[in-house]
């Protein structure tokens, strides 16, 4: 049994993967995952019983009571069976799936910690319930109650759970009230379990459990310290940052980087793009930002978790010949920056409203960052995968002809502990979404010098996308965020190169490319500064349709 | 029979307190059914417990089936019943009078009195009940032996790994036949043909039971057998051997009769062979197209067609297709789905209806050929001949009733009930705002028999459609949700729903909150007719098709923006590094390569806004007069290509061979804004454009290229004239009667109609050949299919009143902010019609608005000038 359990706990842990991994998986339709987790759960409660029931305490017939072994030696034993049986094969499967993700020690405590809590609420809760039946009828009965009450617990649960969409704090905060509530548990589990089996207080024991299961949830729900949530980040060199307005003077060396003509931004690092999170006024005694405030970074609604745009492409030029001809596949929801006269319109202000207001502008700086760059043949035929920083990775599949174009899927995988998280810092927020980890990767042919910078297309994590596999569960986080690459040789190699795929292939590189935050920083504009950024008549393009 | 009567007494002794627990269960089903307590509400949603008593119902069921007095365990040799004088037989019986007298016949009785109670007639009232003792045996019968099998807990555990081997093998098996769709003659098994799997199942554990008792079985093996017997009773549910009762035709005769006239299908007008990839990543030829509708048939049925694969023979070579995908393959309710989207459905509702009504929003037709696909044949370009096996799943409309659109309003038939509770405009199903929809709460009753019901399950049979009359317009699609449902597992299903239909009042149906009452809501039921076998055979068809295989470029959006788009692409230009003066063709053909990538990815220089003026203007000719330099030298580099467009954007390429003549030095050849044109030194030429037409010209680029080449090989445009020469020709020469109406027939062109005018006869075969293939193919909806309407234009031409009010009602949904230079040019056809002219934008717009206030009806046809003139007194 304890063998079967290992398998199990095996097959599962490789299911999880292979669901994850392999695109339109036939294991994924089957719908395992629930039978597995049952399977699991009902076959440690079954090893568990079936270790207790042997020398049952409650069974005036059982053999132990009259063999010369004292009861805290049979519970010792028992735990120690625990231990060895249910929770040791639990922690290797699980351990060789959490390497080649750079975890430190504490994480990887953390996460052992985690399977442990599990492992021994799943085993103590099992033990007591059979420590406390005298026979497999009160077992049996035992088991019925408990397995409807877990029905009912978690019909609540959904029910409740779909009807409120909690905050992200809030979700912390339960995380954390759970996992509270849960040590909790597991201690007065093994109490009861010692009073059932060592002084063998049947009653006492039954009212333990009990308190113990009432109170849990209770302290879940009371709980209030959130030591999960941390803060967002100030960039480190605000000092430097400042802002210039009005129309650059041609003999101004330093310019600045552009957020409009009138409007610039100086002292950004290198390799660092500055995005407008809100820009709008400031007026007394209402809400900022105001409804209109400018956003580089809109709501995005078609279920993508990718933000990179225009000005993070730009960033990358002076990497890469400056003959080079660019195009670019970035976010859909970003059509250029509004003009100013746009954006004032959004905010339904005349100029002269404007310039009497002051100001706030909140940006987040990210720092482009190469990874690696690759011959393009290792992207189409290998599986790649690369440490973002401990506890992220992002992975590749090579490339498959699927759906009548090239495509290669890959994800995003976060794993640690949800307990005690892997990131310094919180992403920046803009507009209820949160800016992670995004990634670019660029196609470089050398022979035409002709790049093609992909923002990788990460699925939003809100929504149930269907490669978008959450898989975390009880203090463990194991996300995978998917993306799928889709790629056409260009028909112009095709046409006028009768160039092959393969050919193709072979005259290109490819880089990844990540965007790492630097933080967020606000500039406060007078409304002097304000007339000037305004006081340009800005021209009027004509914007593509 | 005494001891056996006493022998049931002991056993119910035993069981009656949990007996009647039972029956009290039993009857508060039955009063939540009938909605004595709980009644379906608007104003509340449905309490939750509720939803357990259907488990408590079954679940004790099974309890009651699997208890017995321990002193009677079978399987316990030193038990009572092992010494007691009791024969075996007795015991037995025993346990089929507790099946049938405390288990089977109280859910027949709550049935029956639930059947009773809510007015069904004594036909379906004792179906039901023999349905409910169906359904009972098929989930409780298979417990009965295993008290021989085991005793104490044992026998729940085996109880629950056939229950759970009996859903992993569903998990398993349904995720097989997504993938595969190759296990079964149909897909999905239906709760009929499972319930057949389940008393064979009962059968097999009977006889595993008497097997185990007999050789002793330890519990490991029990249970596994136990296994295998719950799949191996599943399997057959997917079997031909369990056919759902409900999966009968109606009408064989029709079937018969359908197969002995259509037995071969009518040659489709529309079909194309194209290369494909599947998901294997092999390539393959794929075939579809439209099929010929089936002339002479009810109107009241449609079908729904499915491919069974076929035969490709070319020359000696015989090659099979095949289908693939599970909606190919007989599905129980797809049918009755698709037809919902179907834009013909409206033809078999026909005699419930105002002439010439019609729909709103519907789809996909039921005529799109379903795919077949091949291996890539060797000889690709020789002609083959094609066989193609199809079935066609036949569904009869029935109109049950109507009712006005407002609260209270009732539709009664024998099969259906169906009561409108609220009516809620401008709101979706789920609640929100939805500008224009028509929200409908209802309460509906429903027929649940298998014998003599339909097969269309999951509520697939009874669909809602909205109509005015006075518009003339009916709304087949809606979305719907599903809060409540009584007496699910009864012969007559109660629920309440809200049903949307979306666009009802809007500006263009011209309705409004105050029309409502007007509106009607019919229902309709569908019927499985039956199934009938076609073959459809092709001959010497052409596999190939240059449409689908001209490449095409991937719009990409580049990073860097100069001023404007053109400005772009000029200062991107200059990063291109230029070839040599004596650059090998291979450094010229990958300049170009370069310079036209460049050009694809600042496409959208050449957008129009929608009044057809460019975004961008100006012109690529500095960038085409630098390539064209090095293309002069290599010229095959670009008249060689099998296609000229290789993209949406193609001015670009026109403009390089533009440059390329202007740079050849040939003399009389001036560029102007929209081209080249020839002004010969010597005096006047009949061709004056002199490219401009190979971007209009079917097959231009393949009879110019050449010249092309040849003009600037030699320094003399003869070559290109003499193209020019010869399109002239073809287009002034007087084709016969028997050529125009081909060409008619082929393209539907209405300058070929008008070219028909004064020749009598020919114009006569025209117009009833146009009539018969618009009443044939014009699906009856608001709205024409882009490669429709130049049928729906020359039949306006030819003088059908119904294409014009169809048009002219069509013209009151366009919205003119949506509109774009493309939609001017249909109007001007539709102008012309009327005597009109060639419109530009704003007269496009104003004709637009004229034209959505006229009526086919005020207009007569003269058929001297095929226009449509107004009446002076209509």
């Amino acid at each position: 049994m304890a063998l079967l359990w290992l398998l199990l706990l095996a097959f599962r842990q490789w299911h999880q993967v292979h669901v994850a991994t392999t695109w339109n998986s036939t294991l994924s339709h089957a719908d395992l995952e629930v039978w597995l987790d049952m399977g699991l759960v009902l076959l440690g409660a079954g090893l568990m019983w079936r270790c207790v029931s042997a020398e049952s305490p409650s069974n005036t017939d059982t053999f132990s009571l009259t063999r010369p072994m004292g009861q805290k030696a049979l519970w010792c034993g028992k735990l120690l069976f625990l231990f060895s049986a249910l929770l040791l094969p639990a922690l290797i499967v699980m351990g060789a799936y959490w390497r080649g993700f750079g975890l430190g020690v504490a994480q990887i405590l953390t996460l052992s910690g985690a399977v442990i809590l599990v492992g021994t609420l799943l085993g103590a809760g099992a033990a007591t319930l059979t420590a406390l039946a005298s026979s497999a009828r009160q077992m049996i009965a035992l088991a019925v109650l408990a397995v409807i009450g877990t029905g009912v617990w978690l019909a609540i649960q959904e029910k409740w759970g779909e009807a409120v969409k909690i905050a992200l704090k809030e979700q912390h905060r339960a995380l954390c009230g759970s996992f509270v509530a849960a040590l909790f548990a597991m201690l007065g589990l093994l109490a009861a379990w010692w009073l059932a089996t060592v002084p063998r207080r049947r009653w006492t024991s039954a009212g333990v459990m009990l308190a113990t299961l009432v109170l849990a949830p209770f302290i879940a729900q009371a709980w209030k310290t959130d030591w999960i949530t941390r803060p967002t980040l100030r960039y480190a060199n605000a000092p430097k940052l400042g802002v210039k307005v009005g129309t650059a003077d041609p003999a101004d060396k330093a310019p600045g980087r552009g957020l409009w003509p009138t409007l610039r931004l100086t002292g950004l690092g290198k390799d660092e793009v500055a995005s407008i999170i809100e820009f709008a006024p400031v007026v007394k005694n209402a809400p900022w930002p105001p409804q209109g405030s400018f956003s580089d970074l809109p709501a995005n609604p078609n279920g993508f978790g990718h933000w990179l745009y225009t000005d993070h492409t730009r960033a990358l030029f002076k990497h890469y010949p400056p003959t080079t001809l660019w195009r670019q596949h970035v976010n859909d929801s970003f059509n250029g920056r509004k003009t100013l006269p746009e954006v004032l319109q959004a905010l339904r202000l005349k100029r002269e409203e404007a310039i009497q207001h002051r100001w706030r502008l909140r940006l987040v700086v990210h720092e482009l960052k190469r990874i690696a760059t690759l011959p393009y043949r290792q992207f189409w035929s290998q599986k790649n995968s690369f440490l973002i920083r401990p506890g992220v990775r992002l992975e590749f599949n090579p490339y498959a002809w699927i759906r009548e174009a090239w495509e290669m899927h890959g994800r995003l995988h976060r794993l640690g502990s949800a307990v005690l998280p892997v990131d310094a810092h919180r992403s920046a927020t803009a507009r209820d979404r949160e800016l992670r980890d995004n990634f670019f990767l660029v196609q470089e042919d050398q022979e035409l010098r002709e790049n093609f910078a992909i923002s990788v297309p990460l699925v939003a994590r809100e929504r149930n996308y269907y490669i978008h596999r959450n898989q975390s569960q009880l203090w463990q986080t194991d996300e995978n965020q998917g993306f799928e690459v889709r790629t056409w040789q260009p028909s112009e190699q095709i046409v006028f190169l009768q160039r092959t795929l393969d050919e193709w292939i072979d005259q290109q590189d490819a880089s990844l490319w990540h965007a790492e935050e630097r933080g967020i920083v606000e500039f406060e504009l007078t409304p002097e500064q304000m007339a000037q950024v305004l006081a340009e008549s800005m021209k009027k393009e004509g914007k593509k349709p | 029979l005494n001891l056996l009567l006493h022998h049931f007494l002991k056993e119910f002794r035993y069981l009656r307190s949990r007996w009647f627990a039972w029956i009290s269960v039993l009857i508060m089903q039955l009063a939540v059914d009938a909605e004595w307590i709980a009644p379906l509400s608007v104003a509340s949603a449905a309490p939750a417990w509720i939803g357990l008593l259907p488990m408590l119902m079954w679940g004790g069921a099974a309890v009651l089936a699997l208890a017995y007095a321990p002193e009677d365990a079978r399987a316990d040799d030193c038990s009572f019943i092992a010494v007691r004088p009791l024969p075996r037989a007795c015991y037995w019986w025993s346990r089929v009078a507790v099946f049938g007298l405390l288990i089977a016949m109280p859910m027949v009785l709550q049935e029956g009195v639930y059947l009773l109670c809510s007015g069904r007639p004594a036909a379906d009232v004792l179906l039901g009940m023999w349905e409910r003792f169906f359904i009972t045996g098929a989930c409780i019968a298979w417990l009965l032996p295993m008290p021989l099998m085991a005793k104490g807990w044992h026998r729940f555990t085996i109880a629950a790994v056939a229950v759970i081997s009996g859903l992993l093998a569903k998990s398993v098996s349904v995720t097989l036949l997504r993938r595969t769709s190759r296990l079964s003659h149909e897909m999905f098994y239906t709760s009929n043909s499972l319930f057949q799997a389940a008393w064979a199942g009962a059968l097999l554990m009977l006889m595993l039971a008497w097997w185990q008792k007999r050789h002793g079985w330890s519990l490991s093996r029990t249970l596994t057998f136990t296994a295998v017997v719950s799949c191996t009773s599943y399997a057959l549910a997917w079997t031909p051997l369990m056919q759902p009762w409900s999966w009968t035709p109606r009408e064989p005769a029709l079937i018969t009769e359908i197969e002995r006239k259509y037995g071969e299908l009518p040659q489709p007008q529309k079909y194309r062979f194209y290369e494909s990839t599947s998901e294997e990543s092999t390539p393959e030829l794929v075939m579809d197209g439209e099929l010929m509708p089936l002339e002479g048939l009810p109107p009241q049925i449609n079908p729904h067609w499915r491919n069974l694969g076929g035969e490709m023979r070319i020359k000696d070579v015989a090659l099979t297709g095949k289908t693939d995908g599970y909606f190919k393959r007989r599905f129980f309710f797809l049918p009755a789905i698709f037809m919902k989207d179907d834009p013909w459905l409206i033809r078999t509702l026909q005699s419930a209806l105002e002439p010439e009504t019609l729909s709103m929003g519907s789809s996909s037709g039921h005529r799109a050929m379903p795919t077949c696909k091949w291996p890539i044949p060797v000889d690709r370009a020789a002609p083959a001949d094609v066989e193609l096996n199809f079935e066609a799943d036949w569904v009869r409309q029935t109109v049950l009733g109507e009712c006005e659109l407002r609260p209270g309003a009732r539709v009664r038939s024998d099969y259906c009930e169906m009561e409108v509770l609220q009516v809620i405009p401008h709101q979706d199903a789920d609640g929100k705002e939805q500008r224009g929809s028509v929200t409908l709460v209802f309460k509906q009753s429903k027929r649940e028999i298998e014998t003599g019901g339909t097969p269309f399950e999951y509520f697939s049979d009874v669909w809602m459609v909205l109509r005015a009359p006075a518009k003339r317009l009916l709304w087949q699609q809606g979305q719907g949700a599903l809060p409540q449902m009584r007496g699910f597992y009864t012969g007559w299903q109660r629920h309440l729903s809200r049903w949307t239909f979306k666009d009802v009042l809007t500006s263009s149906s011209g309705l409004t909150e105050a029309d409502l009452p007007t509106l009607r809501v019919m229902l309709r039921k569908q019927d499985y007719t039956g199934t009938s076998r076609h073959q459809l055979k092709l001959k010497q068809v052409s596999l190939t098709d240059p449409q689908s295989e001209k490449p095409w470029a991937y719009p990409t959006h580049p990073p860097r923006v100069a001023e404007t788009a053109r400005l772009s692409v000029q200062h991107e230009f200059t990063r291109i590094r230029t070839p040599a003066a004596d650059a090998s063709r291979e450094e010229v053909a990958r300049f170009l390569a370069d310079v036209v990538t460049l050009s694809h990815a600042y496409s959208y220089r050449s957008d129009l806004k929608k009044d057809g003026s460019p975004w961008f203007p100006g012109n690529d000719h500095a960038i085409a007069d630098a390539v064209a330099r090095h293309l002069l030298r290599h010229p095959q580099v670009i008249t060689r290509l099998p296609h000229l467009i290789i993209s949406a954007e193609n001015t670009f390429m026109r403009e390089l061979l533009d440059a390329m003549l202007l740079a050849s030095g040939i003399p009389g050849i001036k560029r102007e804004s929209n081209g080249l044109i020839y002004e010969p030194p010597n005096g006047s030429s009949s061709t004056r454009r002199l490219l401009n037409d190979i971007e209009n010209i079917v097959g231009g680029w393949q009879a110019m290229a050449p010249a092309i080449e040849q003009a600037l090989r030699d320094r003399d445009l003869s070559p290109i004239l003499a193209v020019h020469a010869k399109w002239r020709s073809e287009v002034r020469q007087h084709r016969s009667d028997e050529e125009l109406l081909k060409y008619l027939r082929e393209r539907f062109s209405v300058s070929t109609l008008w070219e028909l005018r004064g020749r009598e006869t020919a114009l006569k075969q025209a117009r009833e050949m146009i009539r018969a293939e618009y009443e044939r193919r014009v699906p009856p909806r608001i709205g024409i299919d882009s490669e429709l309407r130049p049928l729906a234009e020359c039949a306006i031409v030819a003088g059908m009143e119904v294409a014009l009010d169809r048009r002219l009602r069509g013209l009151r949904f366009w919205n003119e902010k949506e509109m774009d230079h493309e939609d001017v040019m249909d109007l001007s056809i539709l102008s012309r019609s009327f005597s009109g002219g060639e419109l530009k934008w704003v007269q496009g717009l104003e004709f637009l608005r004229q034209a959505r206030e006229w009526r086919a009806a005020d207009f007569s046809y003269d058929s001297a000038t095929l226009t449509w003139r107004r009446k002076t007194n209509p």
